[in-house]
């Protein structure tokens, strides 16, 4: 049956005088109205007035058509005028384009009036209620979403229209269990492991559970408000608290995006009084988490809180509170597996030449990252006639790398850098001013954020300094108050900052930037009114550009993570008319909106960036992108591609490193894309800047995750061996090589916690400090602060770390370390040969070829011994096992048992590689094992499964999150099992220790004695 | 309402037309109308019987031509727009309609009453080829052509002699036609 062709004699009924007519018209419209929309167009006024006659019986019909029409015009805010005036005509559960549209220009609308009257709730002027119309549909919208179990969808758009009753309602209706037909969610649950379906209380707590989980992320991400935020998150924890069987982890998580020092000490305190087997186990890991996520001034509320209880697991607790459990452990996994490549250090050594200062400092820096934390100090051992050419700051940044190397190496720091540090009796025999200053920096590098014990003796070097005054008294002071810097850092110590502020007022250049940049580290993050007034003003005062752009980047340290508080100084800052200024506003931007991605700082930066007069300010305000989008790296390739073509070469700089810090890690081929034309811009720091994003980019990639890495590696190698490259550019490629394969190939730069998702404060603050080495050398330890290690660790409760295997679902090759340069034996018989063509007598010739064929031999066995040498970067054997082996060895005695188990699988894994020979990558699909305290990368987590089975299992449900895991041991603490041991039970005399000791202590060393140049 | 009132409300339709009857037939279209609302017919949905359309066609064509005989031209206009759907599927209606020829040519020629010169070309447009060879249409067609030529003495011819004009309603509507087009010509020179 053919239908309409056309509306008009529809229409035309609505002209009839009788209205039951025209009720009848506007029904079929109503039918007809997407595929007559264009005649009906024609009568739209008829049906309005029909809508606004009060006599007409069917208004909200004619409003129904009425906004079909206008929809179908694409008049959408008309559309939706009458939609709404449509009321419950306008069906909400017919799934077309026309009501999908006009609702989510409902919800649109509803948000945004909802968050203006939430934003700016103190204006005078009244508050304009929203269309009750409006309301009512998101109203609905929201119980048809709650009755179908699609709380997300509900709680996505609660989250935007500041309804914290919505959310609520959504999670309670999850507890009670609305979700009674949902079978999908059934399954899903079941497979998360909640055993039996007629659990099903239990079931839906875990289904509300991970609702305030998606919240809780959901605020995290999308929220831009911080007040809203917060309130989200305090509800949240109210809600978990009331559960039966709360999931600690996710209060504490939210506790520590709250800053909510007392309520997490709280927590702690509760677990530990309630002093059962997993409430401890519990209260462990949540230690560990905040140890790794918080500031120091937050962990000291926290111990504080603490202290007070009596409970048998208190001491166990404040133990790992301190810290330096984790310090220990995590120096014990970059000692342990450090596959620094030290070849590359001694030829990039080799080819700069160390008169140079800027190449000395660059392989200092290289040699410093290279070994960042895995306390390897035997290159400047090694090399001490190189280091003996260190002059001046030179020596400065060599004795400060000292510290990067031995980061977290809190047991021996301290003993370490004795030989250097000033002291009162050999100070004015012993060394340097500038190798003072250095290891006084250094100490605070090896304490970061962990200063407690070295924080005194920093002080009085500071006072020290200042009393003795000269030129020399600077450098100290200098390191002393980056010393200062580092180990207090966000403490909130007022004496700190006061003997600091005694530093500045001496105006003397140099110890006043020091002082300036540590005034902003110590009050890192407080927003103290009181220190950001002195620090303005007196940078306003002082002649020394060094200090005021100390004080810059200080004032921009006091406001990190302050978002919209920060808002009034951004403004004064960028108001000011020294450029230095300004400089340091950009970085408040960036630091206190780090991470947030919020568009407001976004628009502001991007002006800035193409408008300021002065070049360091423009290029500090695209750097500055990369922190505020480092949660959305995909976002900033897009966003500087224009910038990285600027004419100006302080923009394009500045997009390389904004490309570095958002991309950190990730091996992102859309930021590679822009940055390797960078590598051949004719303006040198330029390239200094692409080289260095790009390893920031490339840091532990290997060619199976990035398939560029091996050119890129190539490239660093080539611009340092380049006769006619840059200096600067040479520079960079030795921070490059550096960076690439930091911390003995075992670290990532991650700017975000893994275990909370919160901001590392540590790794931004880092890498904030870091981008001033433009200024000045030695600020480039900063970046070890970045630095985090990649690895799993599980620990037991008794802070032991037992020796077991976890299960990843991945071929062993992909997630391997890069394979080592190789060395260069081949040129061996190539020399042979070039000898022999030299040669002209026959006889020779024979005799020579004879000698030749012997050397060729040796060559040969030679290779092929360096390729067994090699075995253990050789895909197709079992990493793992390889790794561990000669440390169990070591170790412990009784782990032949599991070394025979270990031997036995890898048998059976042989056996089938055998028969599966020819389907190699069948094999390759299946995984392999992994031991406790190896490197496990961010991007392998997901392949990271625990065995039931197994001894050991992590408390904690495993989130793809790596770090330390407090694990549950199955069989009992009595029951003797292997552990490895930290490198500082290692270090113990040998009465205190159960078994002998393996690791070397590490001496200290002198290259002081031929320095004096 | 049931069937059977409906049909013998459309015979008593029929027959005061039939005896024209104008005033009375309408005063009975609209509830008639509403009527066939009820039943689903006023407008030829997918839904509709089939059968049925054909009484509602007529009923509505009755409709037209008492409102031409009450010289009433909006209704005219809204009872044409209303039978547009039943002639665009004149093969699925039976019996066709013997009047569909007359109406078009009525309309077209009130379109030229109100020198909507425009309206009437398109309307034109749409018919099939053969239409101006139907003595309804052509009465229009013709007139205007004259109109266009100036021929106005074989206009006044057309519209005054009861003998050229196809159908009494035509000579109703020429009435009315020619003072129009008296007015407009007054307009032209």
């Amino acid at each position: 049956m053919a239908a309409l062709t056309s509306a008009t004699s529809l229409l035309a009924l609505l002209d009839e005088p009788d209205q039951s007519l025209q009720v009848y018209a506007l029904e079929n419209l109503n039918q007809l109205a997407d595929e007559f929309w264009a005649e009906i167009a024609d009568y739209v006024t008829k049906i309005e007035e029909l809508y606004e006659d009060e006599h007409f019986p069917q208004s909200k019909l004619a409003a129904l058509v009425a906004s079909k029409v206008y929809y179908n015009l694409a008049e959408f805010d008309q559309s939706m005028h009458f939609a709404l005036a449509a009321g419950d005509l306008f069906d909400l559960s017919v799934k077309t384009e026309y009501v999908e549209t006009i609702v989510s220009k409902c919800i649109d609308s509803y948000i945004q009036s909802s968050q203006e009257a939430f934003d700016a709730p103190r204006k005078d002027q009244p508050e304009v209620a929203p269309d009750p119309n409006l309301v009512d549909v998101v109203e609905r919208m929201f119980s048809r979403c709650i009755e179908e179990g699609e709380y997300k969808h509900a709680i996505g758009v609660a989250l935007e229209a500041r309804r914290l009753d919505t959310i609520e309602k959504c999670i309670n209706h999850a507890f009670q269990g609305g979700l009674t037909n949902g079978k999908s969610e059934d399954t899903r649950l079941l497979s998360d492991g909640v055993n039996g379906i007629d659990d099903q209380e239990k079931k839906f707590e875990v289904a509300g559970a991970e609702l305030i989980n998606y919240v809780f992320e959901a605020s995290m991400a999308l929220v831009a408000n911080k007040r809203w935020r917060d309130e989200v998150l305090h509800r949240m924890v109210e809600l978990v608290e009331r559960l039966h069987n709360p999931d600690y982890f996710t209060v504490a998580k939210i506790l520590v995006h709250l800053n909510a020092a007392e309520k997490a000490g709280q927590l702690l305190l509760d677990l530990i009084t309630e002093n059962t087997e997993s409430s401890l186990l519990i209260a462990y890991q949540i230690a560990f988490d905040l140890v790794s996520s918080t500031s120091q001034e937050f962990l000291a509320k926290v111990v504080q809180m603490v202290e007070g209880s009596s409970s048998p697991g208190t001491a166990q607790a404040l133990k790992i509170l301190s810290g330096v459990p984790t310090l220990d452990i995590e120096l014990t996994f970059l000692y342990d597996n450090n596959k620094t490549d030290l070849l590359i250090l001694n030829k990039t050594k080799d080819t700069l030449e160390a008169r140079n200062s800027i190449f000395h400092n660059a392989v200092t820096f290289e040699n410093a990252f290279l070994h960042a934390g895995t306390t390897a100090d035997g290159f400047f051992r090694e090399n001490l006639e190189w280091l003996s050419r260190a002059m001046n700051w030179s020596k400065f940044s060599a004795t400060a790398a000292l510290g990067v190397i031995h980061k977290g190496n809190l047991s021996q720091g301290m003993s370490l850098l004795r030989p250097y540090l000033p002291s009162d009796s050999a100070s004015q025999a012993g060394g340097s001013k500038y190798s003072q200053g250095g290891s006084l920096y250094a100490l605070g590098l090896v304490f970061a954020g962990h200063g407690k014990d070295v924080l005194e003796f920093l002080r009085n070097n500071i006072r020290e300094g200042s009393n003795s005054g000269g030129q020399e008294a600077e450098v100290v002071q200098h390191g002393a108050a980056l010393g200062v810097g580092v180990a207090g850092m966000a403490t909130c110590d007022d004496d700190i900052y006061e003997e600091l502020k005694n530093i500045l007022f001496s105006d003397s250049a140099i110890a006043g930037e020091a002082a300036g940049l540590a005034m902003g580290l110590v009050m890192l993050g407080s927003g103290s009114e009181k220190a950001l007034e002195e620090m303005l003003q007196y940078a306003h005062e002082t002649q020394h550009e060094k200090i005021i752009r100390g004080l810059a980047v200080g004032i921009a340290l006091l406001m990190y993570g302050k978002e919209e508080a920060a808002d009034t100084l951004i403004d004064q800052l960028l108001d000011e008319q020294d450029p230095t200024l300004r400089y340091g506003g950009i970085f408040t931007i960036a630091l206190a909106y780090c991470g947030t991605g919020n568009n407001t700082a976004i628009k502001r930066l991007l002006h800035v960036a193409v408008s300021d007069v002065n070049d360091d300010v423009r290029r500090a305000s695209v750097m500055s992108l990369g922190f505020i989008l480092f949660r959305n790296p995909t976002a900033v390739p897009r966003m500087v591609e224009l910038l990285s073509e600027s004419y100006n070469p302080h923009v394009r700089y500045g997009a390389a490193l904004a490309l570095g810090i958002s991309c950190a890690g990730t091996g992102l081929s859309e930021a590679i894309e822009l940055l390797e034309p960078m590598l051949k811009d004719p303006t040198d720091f330029v390239r200094q800047g692409a080289l260095i994003s790009l390893a920031m980019i490339y840091i532990q990639q290997n060619e199976k995750t990035a398939p560029k890495v091996a050119s890129v590696r190539k490239t660093f190698a080539k611009v340092i061996s380049e006769k006619h490259e840059d200096a600067m550019a040479k520079f960079g490629a030795a921070l490059a090589q550096g960076i690439i394969d930091a911390g003995g190939r075992n670290v990532t730069i991650s700017l975000e916690n893994r275990q909370t998702g919160t901001l590392n404060m540590k790794a931004i603050v880092g890498l904030a400090v870091f981008l001033q080495f433009w200024y000045w050398f030695p600020l480039t330890c900063f970046l070890s602060l970045s630095f985090t290690p990649t690895a799993i660790i599980g620990v037991r409760s008794d802070l032991k770390i037992p020796e077991f295997s976890f299960f990843c679902n991945a071929k062993p090759s992909k997630f391997d370390y890069p394979p080592k340069t190789e060395e260069q034996t081949s040129k061996v018989p190539e020399k042979v040969a070039t000898a022999v063509l030299s040669t002209t007598a026959r006889a020779k010739a024979r005799a020579k070829k004879s000698e030749k064929e012997k050397a060729e031999a040796e060559a040969e066995a030679e290779a092929e011994a360096e390729a067994e040498g090699e075995m253990e970067i050789d895909e197709k054997e079992p990493p793992a096992a390889t790794e561990e082996e000669p440390v169990k060895m070591e170790v412990d005695g009784t782990a032949k048992e599991h070394e025979e188990e270990a031997e036995e699988e890898e048998e059976e894994e042989y056996d089938e590689e055998v028969a599966e020979d020819e389907i190699e990558d069948k094999k390759d699909i299946k995984g392999h094992k992994i031991q406790n305290m190896s490197r496990v990368l961010p991007a392998q987590l997901k392949y990271i499964s625990f065995s039931r089975d197994e001894r050991f299992t992590p408390v904690k449900k495993f989130r793809l999150s790596g770090g330390i895991l407090v694990v549950r041991d199955n069989v009992g603490l009595r029951v003797k099992a292997p552990f490895i041991k930290t490198v500082r039970e290692r270090n113990l005399p040998p009465e205190e220790q159960d078994e002998e000791s393996e690791a070397p202590v590490p001496e200290p060393f002198d290259y002081e004695t031929d320095t004096e140049l | 309402m049931s069937q059977k009132s409906f049909e013998t409300r459309a015979r008593e339709l029929a027959s005061a037309f039939a005896a024209k009857d104008y005033e009375r037939c309408s005063h009975l279209l609209p509830p008639l109308k509403v009527v066939l609302s009820q039943l689903n017919i006023l407008v030829p949905l997918l839904s509709s019987d089939l059968g049925l359309l054909a009484v509602a066609r007529d009923i509505l064509e009755i409709g037209a031509l008492t409102a031409i005989f009450l010289r009433d031209d909006l209704l005219f206009s809204r009872y044409i727009a209303q039978l547009s759907p039943f002639y665009a599927m004149k093969d699925k209606i039976h019996p066709p309609s013997s009047n569909e020829k007359k109406l078009i040519a009525l309309r077209l020629l009130l379109l030229l009453s109100k020198n909507d010169i425009a309206e009437f070309h398109t309307e034109l447009e749409t018919l099939e080829d053969e239409a101006d060879k139907d003595v309804y249409i052509r009465y229009p067609v013709m007139l205007e052509r004259w109109l266009m030529e100036g021929s106005y003495d074989k206009v006044w011819k057309a519209t005054t002699q009861r003998s050229e004009v196809p159908a009494e309603e035509f000579a109703i509507f020429a009435d009315v036609s020619i003072a129009n087009c008296g007015g407009t010509q007054n307009r032209w020179y």
